[in-house]
């Protein structure tokens, strides 16, 4: 979920006076218009500016704050002769207003996308270890009711996919690597994915439910060759706690050219388990111990965003993502053999 | 029992603490005020679309082209009055159906909570994730749950920062529109006493009065 950023703390009780319940009838709840004023005025920090910005009477701008003061409870705006600043509260409301009002236009401009032929983008990050499988419902949703739609996906490691988010050259990303998300990046945790690994029919491995880490010492692992390898900050420190040097021989950077190394006898390979396994190969999960990873969706913090980011950033946050249900996503049609084996239900 | 009297009932169960914290939010919302600031009877409705439990993208204009449309905004399945007023609607929706009218309900809980709740409480009504209250923002019922209310949710264990996805702590109050096809509103409930709920056999008296 968010943090909203926090500014200068400090002691400005001064202005801190709070209105005496009586004096002023609370509104019920806020209005839309009364957010967008508040945001002008956060963003201009001049009642002139902010009320000529959004088409009213500076009157009008006031009383909207000041309602809207009422309703949460407390000042928004220091206001001194010359300088208009926000408060604590203020600070504190307005990454949640932003995206409630987000939410408010972003609702009102799906309803029209889904009519009209505009162009809906959707630019996507997905991590490179992430099975873009999962995405197969949202996808397909969007693109069946935005006609615009128009999705690129590109792969890349989580801190390029964070970089890009804050540069705005990506709408949305999935990611890994929860430590090292900037703050000014809206994350919301979807799923925890557990590493498996992939060998032949054949390999010792293949008999067992689940791999010990331990056992890896004796293996020749082969390495995926890109920058910031999701997997391999997951692995080696589990690795590394056994006292397990992991041997690494050959190294590639495409998944299929990996699997043709583990048919081939290479080695074995790591993979996340919603990802599909190939054919002739088979999948095992960690044991002693597990090893997983979160899955995030990422997007950039105060942006408005076009209907096929909304669309997209909605399905995603409102669909279930238990162990199951994302082990489900997209596989109905695929071959249940396939699969990557579960040893055992994840709990909700 | 009608919907009141289960209320009501639910009411009756509840410590003391909760009382408290419920007048003090029901003073803080100035019940006299609250038909004034949201939506009500006469306004059109902004159009807007979300998506459902099954995880498509339902849109109220596509809706409304079918029939009028009655609009629920709740808390969660969190909320007991909440589940009691789905399981009412839920109840009701065969003489909703049969006077013309769809049902969709809306709360901004996220991350397939309200496909639990549907399985759970056995609905069939169509739940709309309002995923950071946009919808009840644009119809004048979203506020922030005031600091004693938000203590009471989190004291009964329920975190709303996780189930919204954000940490604004902003929830409808829960309201019931009835909306003809033009997207005029004909009824509308809008209560802050959360305990209070529209009663099914007048929402099905205003789509009768549509048809």
């Amino acid at each position: 979920m968010t943090t909203p950023s926090r500014g200068c703390h400090g002691g400005r009780a001064r202005e801190r006076m709070r209105r005496a319940p009586s004096e002023k009838r609370p509104h019920a709840a806020m209005e839309f218009n009364q957010v967008r004023y508040f945001l002008t005025l956060a963003n201009t920090l001049n009642f002139t500016r902010a009320a000529e910005s959004c088409n009213v009477t500076q009157p009008a701008l006031t009383r909207a704050i000041q309602k809207l003061e009422d309703e949460l409870g407390g000042l928004l705006f220091y206001r001194e002769r010359n300088l208009t600043q926000l408060t604590e509260l203020g600070q504190l409301m307005r990454p949640f207003l932003e995206q409630t009002s987000a939410a408010a236009q972003a609702a009102r401009e799906q309803a029209l996308a889904f009519k009209r032929r505009d162009n809906a983008p959707l630019r996507l990050g997905l991590d490179h270890s992430i099975a873009a499988v999962v995405l197969r419902p949202v996808l397909g949703e969007l693109a069946a009711r935005i006609k615009g739609f128009a999705l690129s996906m590109q792969e890349a490691s989580s801190p390029e996919i964070y970089g890009s988010l804050l540069e705005g050259a990506l709408d949305a990303g999935l990611a890994v690597a929860e430590a090292f998300v900037p703050e000014r990046l809206n994350r919301w945790k979807l799923y925890d994915e557990r590493i498996v690994v992939l060998c032949p029919p054949m390999h010792g491995f293949a008999g067992l439910d689940a791999v010990p880490i331990a056992r890896l010492a004796q293996e020749r692992i082969l390495r995926r060759d890109i920058p910031d390898w999701a997997i391999a900050h997951t692995i080696e420190p589990l690795a590394a706690a056994l006292g397990i040097q992991l041997q690494i021989q050959h190294s590639g950077s495409q998944e299929d050219h990996l699997h043709e190394m583990v048919k081939a006898g290479l080695g074995i390979a790591f993979a996340g388990e919603f990802q599909p396994v190939p054919a002739g190969l088979v999948a095992r999960p960690f044991v002693e111990p597990e090893a997983s990873r979160g899955v995030m969706l990422v997007a950039a913090a105060g942006r408005q965003h076009g209907p096929g980011v909304a669309g997209f950033l909605k399905l995603m946050r409102a669909r279930e993502w238990s162990a199951e249900a994302t082990a489900r996503h997209g596989h109905e049609n695929d071959n249940p053999d396939r699969l990557a084996v579960r040893v055992t239900s994840a709990p909700n | 029992m009608a919907l009141k009297d289960e209320l009501e009932k639910q009411q009756g169960r509840w410590p003391a603490a909760a009382h408290a914290a419920y007048e003090e939010l029901v003073r803080r919302l100035g019940a006299a005020e609250t038909a004034e600031r949201a939506l009500k009877l006469g306004d059109k409705i902004p159009d807007f679309a979300l998506p459902n439990a099954e995880g498509k993208l339902v849109a109220s204009d596509e809706l409304l082209a079918r029939g009028p449309l009655v609009i629920n905004f709740f808390r969660g399945d969190w909320c007991p009055f909440c589940r009691l007023m789905l399981q009412a609607l839920d109840r009701a929706l065969p003489a909703i159906t049969a006077a013309g009218g769809q049902l969709v309900a809306l709360s901004p809980d996220t991350g397939g909570r309200l496909a639990r709740a549907k399985k759970r409480l056995k609905l069939s009504i169509d739940l709309l994730a309002d995923v950071d209250n946009g919808v009840a923002l644009a119809f004048g019922v979203a506020f922030r749950a005031p600091e004693p209310y938000r203590k009471l949710i989190a004291s009964f264990g329920t975190n709303l920062a996780e189930r919204h996805g954000n940490d604004a702590w902003i929830i409808p109050i829960p309201a019931t529109y009835v909306v003809d096809r033009e997207g005029i509103v004909r009824y509308a409930f809008v209560e802050p006493e959360f305990v209070r709920r529209a009663e099914p056999d007048d929402i099905v008296a205003v789509l009768k009065q549509l048809s």
